[in-house]
């Protein structure tokens, strides 16, 4: 199925295979490089399900989904997939987030080999008792080089403030304890279930001709030549996967708390929890951006906010936030550095609450409107972005590209319809600050 | 792809027209002196000047207009190449063809114009609120540095190994110096920038020609001064004896910086056999220090090494446990030895070159990227196409690899580890 994207200028190919494979091609003419990414529907969020051929739940280590993208890349014949790439000149890496783990690479020749061998490791599956011992020391340095890193602290602090089980509040690698107790066994297990063909995608970003020249018609030769790799494998008939994610609703976990670190300068961030709510097609991503814009228009450099804070020294520079809508639950982060974290704090929470009643100038409304279709035409330029982002968006029911031309129609009154999600018992924060600060007297 | 170098105004511009891109970007260059007397006025300028013009005259003002240009980015940076600050003003917009609009090139050079020639500046002096509000936020920002281990512990590696060298300074600057700077002072260094600076515009997108340089000569006639100042150093350091530091803070992961001194730069002819170096012992995934040190020994998640072209360091990193210092040290300096005896690695040779390849070619998707190789050539006086670097890289052997190898010498290590990590096993 073809699709064109008259706003955005970009073209989208969609097959389903036999296999349930979802297969997406979006052509970049002239692109030197080409980027493939290979995805499934899994990650940290999922840690109760009913392993495929089995009746019973299980539950399984934190960070097991991160640890399987660990060890993927583990060949069966003992060689290691990433050098295998590297070998072609292509770049490989993978990446686990909690709703998706996402295998890629990226090149300027070889392609054809690259997704053969992309569709190869992540579907021979190699697990020993011996390799897991291996990893289980590479993971925990990685683990321990983000825990003096204040601001996953504080990202993972604030987590934990908004969520009392959603999966959000854990890292996605697990803890030092968790991955101690991971198994093969644990690793077939997740894999037999949640690398089925059916529960993946496969998106391909490049220049098509020149990656299949000299084909006359490149599309249907690339699609024949995945086809071809798939046809070679069998897999079991898909069933639907039971997983158990445990959601819930916008009331906060906990309202403040703060942790102290081997840092100079104070860290404060304000969450607001998005309760677990049915999404319609597009709707969570489209969610995301209307938060953006809220936030933007609210504290962003362009508001008097912005200013004032700066005149009260209540931030040390720039204000960062962040919108996560994962078609379950979700929230809003905004952090600084700060010398005044409680005042900071305070600042944006009355912000934020200021949100339940959201009044718009016609013109800053369109201002932003004209922003975000900008913003998204600069990103075409990355085939990374449109690629990892289309698969990630594709997780939450979501078309990238439909859903931003969509956002032109967009009306004040959309805008209006998230004021409910701005109340003061879903509001949280947390606070890293310097190992001598006296939290009795900061301001 | 078509590049082509013209003069604008007496300005060398170089115009990267390519039709794969939906943006235009516009980079106008500024290179000066680097020096521990200049560093910090000159981080600051770029603060200021970015953060509001005459016209514009507040944040907000200058946010709104970005806005209302699509979304346009825009910025100021400096940065240093050898003992020459490289100050660049950026503005990326999307291309007007892709909109079905006009107008908004020009826009985007009115406003490049603002904020490098129209600053906000009351008497003579900058905006008093802004002067001291940018102030306040470089120095927290210069405070911030030790919240990034493994930032902080490189900048502490670079100032032991070399105290009385260029590459101690920190272009973001220092927080001793930022006391001293008064308004008058950073007047003086915008005027300098203005008057004895070296001035070079770039820019990249599917444009027609001869509009281009009509919008471009909206930013007037600039004076532009031939550079004097070195962007490559050129004199090798001797290395006399190995020093080791430790620090010691509150932390879970140990911090291992090792500095290197390299015989060769940007300008050698053993470059291309640098660049494989690097690539083949650590700057690659398939790299030899990766394998050694995660896969076989899982002694760390990562290890890279960085060859600093401009003034011949290679630098080691990684994250490790604290006990393990002796021997992952052990591991990085016998790898090297195995080189200066000749020990490369065919395959390995052959997948570092495809993977510097395969980065050479991508820069041509990637405006900024290609706008920063046609910069560093003329920075660095050097006249590479991409595919001639490519050749270059592909022509390198395993005895360049080696001569390299041989020029590469251990200089200084930091250790940045955690204060319960036993002492004695250090």
């Amino acid at each position: 199925m073809e699709r064109n994207y008259r706003i955005l200028q970009e073209k989208l190919y969609h097959e389903e295979l036999e296999n349930g494979l979802s297969v997406y091609v979006v052509p970049k003419p002239g692109f030197k490089k080409t980027f493939a990414c290979f995805a499934t529907k899994y990650g940290a969020l999922i840690n109760r399900f009913v392993p495929y051929g089995e009746k019973e739940y299980i539950d399984v280590p934190l960070g097991i989904a991160h640890f399987l993208e660990h060890k993927m890349f583990e060949m069966p014949d003992g060689t290691d997939a990433a050098e295998l790439f590297a070998k072609m000149g292509l770049d490989a890496n993978a990446s686990t987030s909690h709703l998706l783990t996402a295998y890629l690479f990226s090149g300027t020749a070889n392609i054809r080999e690259g997704l053969n061998l992309l569709l190869d490791f992540v579907q021979t599956p190699h697990f020993t008792e011996e390799s897991v011992l291996r990893e289980q020391g590479i993971i925990a340095q990685e683990l321990k080089m983000y825990l003096d890193d204040p601001n996953e602290a504080l990202h993972l602090g604030l987590m934990r403030n908004l969520f009392r089980a959603y999966p959000l509040r854990y890292d996605v690698g697990g803890t030092l304890e968790s991955i101690m107790k991971i198994t093969a066994e644990h690793l077939h297990k997740c894999y037999r279930t949640f690398y089925h063909p059916s529960n993946m995608a496969l998106i391909v970003v490049g220049d098509i001709e020149k990656i299949m020249a000299p084909a006359s018609n490149p599309l249907t030769a690339l699609l024949d030549l995945i086809k071809e790799n798939q046809a070679k494998k069998n897999f079991k008939k898909p069933l639907d996967i039971r997983k158990n994610i445990l959601v819930e609703d916008g009331k906060v976990n906990r309202a403040s708390d703060y942790a102290k670190m081997d840092i100079s300068v104070p860290k404060a961030a304000i969450g607001l929890k998005l309760p677990y709510e049915k999404y319609n097609k597009n709707e969570a991503l489209l969610t995301e951006l209307k938060l953006k814009i809220l936030l933007e228009a609210t504290i962003g450099p362009m508001t008097d906010a912005f200013q004032e804070m700066l005149d009260l020294e209540l931030i040390n520079g720039n204000l960062y936030y962040n919108v996560c809508c994962d078609g379950f639950c979700g929230f809003v982060k905004v952090q600084a550095n700060t010398n005044k974290p409680k005042q900071f704090v305070a600042y944006i929470k009355n912000k934020l609450l200021s949100l339940s009643d959201i009044r718009f100038e016609e013109e800053i409304f369109n201002r932003f409107k004209k922003a975000t279709q900008g913003s998204f035409i600069r990103a075409m330029n990355s085939p990374e972005y449109i690629g990892y982002n289309y698969l990630r968006y594709l997780f939450t029911d979501a078309d990238m590209f439909q859903a931003i031309e969509s956002f032109g129609n967009l009306k004040i009154e959309d805008l209006q319809a998230l004021e409910r999600y701005f109340r003061a018992d879903s509001l949280a924060d947390y606070v890293v600050l310097p190992k001598n600060f006296l939290f009795s007297k900061i301001q | 792809m078509e590049i082509k170098e013209v003069t604008l105004n007496g300005i060398s511009t170089t115009l990267i027209k390519t039709s794969k891109f939906k943006t235009i970007n516009i980079h106008v260059v500024f290179l000066g002196e680097f020096s521990k007397e200049t560093a910090t006025r000159k981080s600051l300028l770029t603060r200021v000047l970015a953060n509001s013009t005459k016209k514009y005259p507040t944040k907000k003002a200058l946010a709104t207009k970005l806005l209302d240009l699509y979304d346009a980015s825009a910025g100021v940076v400096t940065y240093p190449s050898g003992k020459t600050s490289v100050t660049v003003f950026s503005i990326e917009i999307v291309n007007e063809k892709n909109l079905g609009i006009k107008g908004l090139t020009k826009e985007a050079v009115e406003l490049l114009w603002e904020v490098i020639f129209n600053p906000n500046l009351e008497n003579g002096l900058f905006s008093e609120k802004d002067f001291l509000e940018q102030k306040r936020l470089l120095r927290e920002r210069l405070n911030n540095v030790y919240n990034n281990k493994t930032r902080y512990a490189l900048r502490e590696m670079l100032k032991k190994m070399a105290p009385e060298e260029i590459i101690s300074v920190s272009s973001l600057g220092s927080l001793e110096d930022l006391e001293k700077v008064t308004n008058e002072d950073l007047v003086a260094q915008y005027k300098e920038m203005l008057e004895k600076e070296n001035v070079s515009l770039y820019v990249c997108g599917d444009f027609e020609e001869e509009s281009m340089l009509r919008d471009l000569s909206l930013l007037g006639e600039i004076k532009s001064q031939p550079h004097e100042h070195e962007t490559v150093l050129t004199e090798p350091v001797r290395v006399k004896k190995v020093r080791e530091y430790f620090e010691k803070q509150k932390i879970k992961q140990a911090k291992l910086i090792m500095g290197f001194r390299s015989d060769v730069n940007s300008k050698s002819e053993l470059y291309p056999a640098a660049l494989v170096f690097n690539a083949m012992y650590g700057g690659i995934f398939a790299s030899d220090l990766i394998r050694l040190v995660r896969e076989e020994n899982s002694l760390a998640y990562t290890i890279t090494s960085m060859f600093m072209d401009d003034v011949m360091v290679l630098v080691v990193a990684a994250g490790i446990d604290g006990s393990k210092y002796q021997l992952t040290t052990d591991l990085v300096i016998k790898q090297l030895e195995y080189y200066k005896q000749g020990g490369i690695n065919p395959e390995l040779l052959q997948t570092a070159k495809e993977n510097l390849t395969n980065d050479l070619l991508q820069i041509e998707d990637n405006p900024v990227q290609l706008i920063n190789f046609a910069l560093k050539n003329y920075l660095h006086g050097l006249n590479y196409t991409v595919s001639e670097l490519e050749a270059a890289i592909k022509a390198v052997t395993p005895e360049d690899v080696q001569r390299v190898a041989l020029g590469v010498n251990l200089d200084t290590i930091f250790l940045l580890v955690g204060e319960d990590d036993d002492g004695k096993k250090l």
